[in-house]
């Protein structure tokens, strides 16, 4: 057996994780933040500050004092006001950690707490038709709600190390994109973007939400170097943990149902609680509305989005981008809907869905590569899904009439989801790459993407196939300086690359024997006649591709002690071309756990599911799609559908508590 | 002060302040660089080594309890026959480990393997429960340490 050297690599501990391990001394760095949310700094006394300890704060910053990303300017330490519990107000580093953490805590902060502690709101209305005449005069009504709350994302033990030699900055962080990186720590710095380096370590399945507290602990990192010339290394979590929140959201639903079954029109009211910051809020908005309306299609609707601004640490994007709060809920209403009517749920959504399949949701235009039933008809079989429910929902019907208590109450659920890849915006940048052949046969591709290690790998594997060529130089970044248009950030940008990467492969394989060295080829990504995407109107094709899955996940739930005690799940996910089939099994897998753990909010020593993933391609041209946000959007809804079977009760908050299932279940 | 310990195999002795941790010590005075420093608290594990044949998170230990101990870390271990069966279990299970908890996850499966080759559910479920990181699910890492208690079994077994 051929045993990948990487991953003994990484398990004989030689694959080093680089963000510490520059050998001799560091300094180490640490972070002294704001205790109070809201505020005026009046004053800071500093004690006499020790021998070999240095220490910043923002009058020390030589060039910009933010870091911008997505429409915010997030400060890189608090200088008058406060805008968040936690803000860095100094950054310190010393030989000796023990004696920067004493140092620090010995600081004296003289702050104004502001009386007004309520949460910045802006609100907008997404409307279309006429939804009010619809509702007053609808067969029947149907209301739902959803409660995700806000949540600080796990796990942020990573900080960043810098190293200063011959006045270049050498930054080490965990991070997908290293240019944006260095872009913000060259503007911070008032230094050429050339004086400064970034290697970054992959984020290992985390999501790339990681993308501005990166940059923020790296640009901290340098300040800290700066000063005291000396590589530091900046630990985020020590007196005030550092790290982004993920937004939630309040969802309340209102949709009125015509005579014969279909959805006319919904009215809502949806609220997103972020922290102080939320970076690329339209976009995030506009995928949870996206995820709200994939459920059905719906012509008249009217709802009203407000975005409260806690004074919590800056947000980023969940790991489906925003899919995963809206998602859920249009989920939960078509269950509740096709219960009230008395009809499947799939069934119902089949039904009720625009007869000449141009629309998908509010207006959205259906994709070409849109799955036929047949494409899930082998993940219902292998999930054994209509016996398994018939079953489950005789007892659920017929719970009363039993003289003894069962041991347990099964339950199963399916969803449906899809998720989009690349582009959202219209003012979408061009995507394009290009190929030069030259004379001493090595091939140079430039692309304005940046790519992961894993992702370039992959596509000098595809030059070799198609041009046999083995001396593949990559240039990324194209000169553009940071990624800050959030076409490149949100979507899954590989699907587009690799699909023009492909083409202008195949274009110079058939250009290399017929022309003279070198040869240049450049593809540019062509919208055609696609509509653009409209946000006012919630209509057009807001991606490049899609990629599809359907999700079945069984529980079982304890009569006794109302606890899930066993979950199934099964996903088959229409990802497109495979590039690492290995590594496409691996993280739909992760992520898949991921967001049970999540969902079920239960410590991971209770959920070792079996998880089965199979994957399909529903597309005939080489299109690769991401496939590791759909779990997070298919298990929740899944999951949430089979407690309803197993409890009897809806599920209106997510993740689903413990306390849910045991009180005031009406079946238990 | 002066302590002296066996470290991989070998007698070592190190001059070192009391308050210092056994993560610092092993890292920067015997650079063992497979002792990952992420949390300092017993949070992530992935500063594990074996003294005395069981894993012990270092950033929780004082380095002078190395006194007189029999200490183990990944760089040791790597050199031994056996490791190559843990490589194998994990590349079979398709495991997709970060760096970070990649050294940890290996020495708390070897631990496993040294008590048995036929670990039970709670036995595995510790193990992998002991190394806490986001990067490959728990189900992966249970098959992957199963696959490598098979491949110790069947090495053990040809012999």
């Amino acid at each position: 057996m051929t045993v990948k050297e990487e991953l003994s690599d990484k398990l004989s501990g030689r694959a080093l994780y680089r963000v510490y391990n520059l050998k001799g001394k560091n300094y180490q760095g640490r972070i002294l933040g704001s205790p109070t949310a809201r505020g005026r700094i009046v004053g800071i006394k500093l004690p006499p500050l020790p021998e070999g300890i240095c220490v910043i704060g923002a009058k020390d910053i030589p060039g910009a004092d933010t870091l911008d990303i997505g429409g915010c300017a997030i400060p890189i330490f608090a200088s008058g006001n406060i805008l968040w519990e936690g803000q860095p107000i100094l950054a310190a580093a010393g030989g000796d950690s023990f004696a920067v953490e004493e140092w620090l805590s010995k600081v004296e902060l003289e702050i104004e707490q502001s009386a007004d502690a309520q949460p910045e709101e802006s609100e907008f209305v997404r409307r279309k038709g006429s939804p009010e005449k619809h509702l007053n005069t609808a067969a029947q009504i149907v209301e739902e709600s959803l409660l995700i709350p806000y949540r600080r994302e796990p796990e942020h033990w990573d900080g960043a190390t810098c190293k200063l030699k011959d006045e270049s900055y050498h930054l080490y962080t965990v991070t997908v994109w290293p240019l944006f990186v260095r872009a913000c720590a060259a503007r911070v710095l008032n230094v050429s973007p050339n004086r400064v380096k970034v290697s970054g370590s992959s984020p290992g399945g985390r999501h790339e939400g990681y993308i501005w507290h990166s940059a923020y602990m790296a640009v901290i990192a340098a300040l800290l170097s700066k000063k005291a010339d000396e590589p530091v290394y900046l630990n985020a979590g020590s007196l005030h943990s550092v790290g982004p929140s993920l937004p939630g959201a309040d969802i309340k639903l209102r949709a009125a149902i015509r005579e014969d079954g279909k959805l006319s029109a919904l009215e809502g009211k949806l609220v997103i609680n972020a922290g102080a910051l939320l970076p690329f809020a339209d976009e995030i908005i506009d995928r949870v509305l996206l995820g709200l309306f994939s459920f059905s299609t719906c012509l008249h609707y009217n709802i009203k989005v407000i975005v409260r601004r806690h004074p919590w640490y800056p947000s980023t994007f969940g790991p489906a981008a925003g899919l995963e709060l809206g998602f859920p809920a249009g989920e939960l209403l078509a269950a509740r809907i096709a219960e009230t009517l008395k009809v499947p749920v799939e069934q119902w959504k089949q039904d009720s869905s625009d007869a000449d399949n141009s629309l998908m949701g509010s207006g959205i235009v259906r994709p070409r590569d849109y799955p036929s039933p047949a494409l899930f008809d082998d993940l219902l079989t292998r999930s054994d899904y209509m016996r398994k429910s018939t079953g489950y929902n005789h007892v659920f019907f017929n719970r009363g009439k039993f003289k003894r208590l069962p041991e347990f109450y099964h339950g199963i659920g399916t969803a449906k989801a899809w998720f989009g890849n690349s582009f959202i915006s219209s003012e979408l940048e061009n995507a394009g790459l290009s190929l030069t052949l030259d004379k001493q046969g090595i091939l140079l591709v430039s692309m304005q993407s940046e790519a992961s290690g894993v992702l370039i790998d992959i596509w000098k594997g595809m030059a070799t196939d198609i041009l046999g060529i083995d001396k593949v130089l990559f240039q990324v970044g194209g000169g553009r300086e940071s990624c800050s248009g959030a076409p490149v950030i949100l979507g899954s940008h590989a699907a587009v690359y690799t699909r023009l990467l492909d083409m202008a492969l195949k274009q110079l394989a058939k250009q290399r024997f017929r022309e003279a060295l070198p040869i240049t080829i450049e593809k540019n990504l062509r919208h055609g006649s696609r509509p653009e995407w409209s946000r006012e109107n919630l209509a057009g094709a807001p991606f490049e591709a899609y990629s599809w899955g359907m999700g079945v996940v069984e529980v079982r739930l304890s009569v006794q002690a109302s606890v899930v005690e066993s979950v199934r799940i099964w996903l088959q996910i229409d990802g497109g071309q495979l590039l690492s089939y290995d590594k496409a099994a691996a993280e739909a897998e992760n992520a898949a756990a991921a967001a049970l753990e999540w969902c079920s909010s239960k410590p991971r020593r209770f959920l070792l599911p079996l998880i089965d993933v199979q994957f399909s391609n529903n597309s005939e041209k080489f299109r690769p799609k991401g496939v590791s946000a759909l779990p997070w959007l298919l298990v929740p809804a899944a999951y949430i559908k089979a407690l309803r079977q197993a409890s009897g009760r809806f599920i209106d908050q997510l993740p689903v508590q413990p306390e849910q299932m045991r009180m005031g279940s009406p079946c238990l | 002060m002066n302590i002296s310990f066996q470290l991989n195999g070998k007698q070592v002795q190190a001059d070192i302040m009391p308050h210092l941790r056994c993560t610092e010590v092993l890292r920067e005075t015997f650079h063992c660089f497979s002792l990952r420093c992420r949390c300092d608290n017993s949070d992530c594990g992935s500063c594990m080594i074996l003294v005395d044949k069981n894993p012990v998170y270092a950033c929780l230990m004082a380095a002078f309890e190395l006194q007189n101990h029999e200490v183990w870390t990944i760089e040791g271990i790597s050199e031994q026959d056996g490791f190559h069966d843990i490589v194998a279990g994990f590349h079979r299970a398709n495991a997709q480990l970060c760096i970070h908890c990649a050294p940890a996850r290996a020495l708390a499966t070897q631990a496993l393997l040294e008590q048995s080759l036929n670990p039970t559910w709670k036995q595995l479920t510790d193990t992998a429960m002991s190394v806490n990181c986001g990067c490959t699910s728990l189900p992966c890492i249970i098959r992957a340490i199963t696959c490598a208690a098979r491949e110790r079994a069947r090495r053990q077994n040809a012999k």
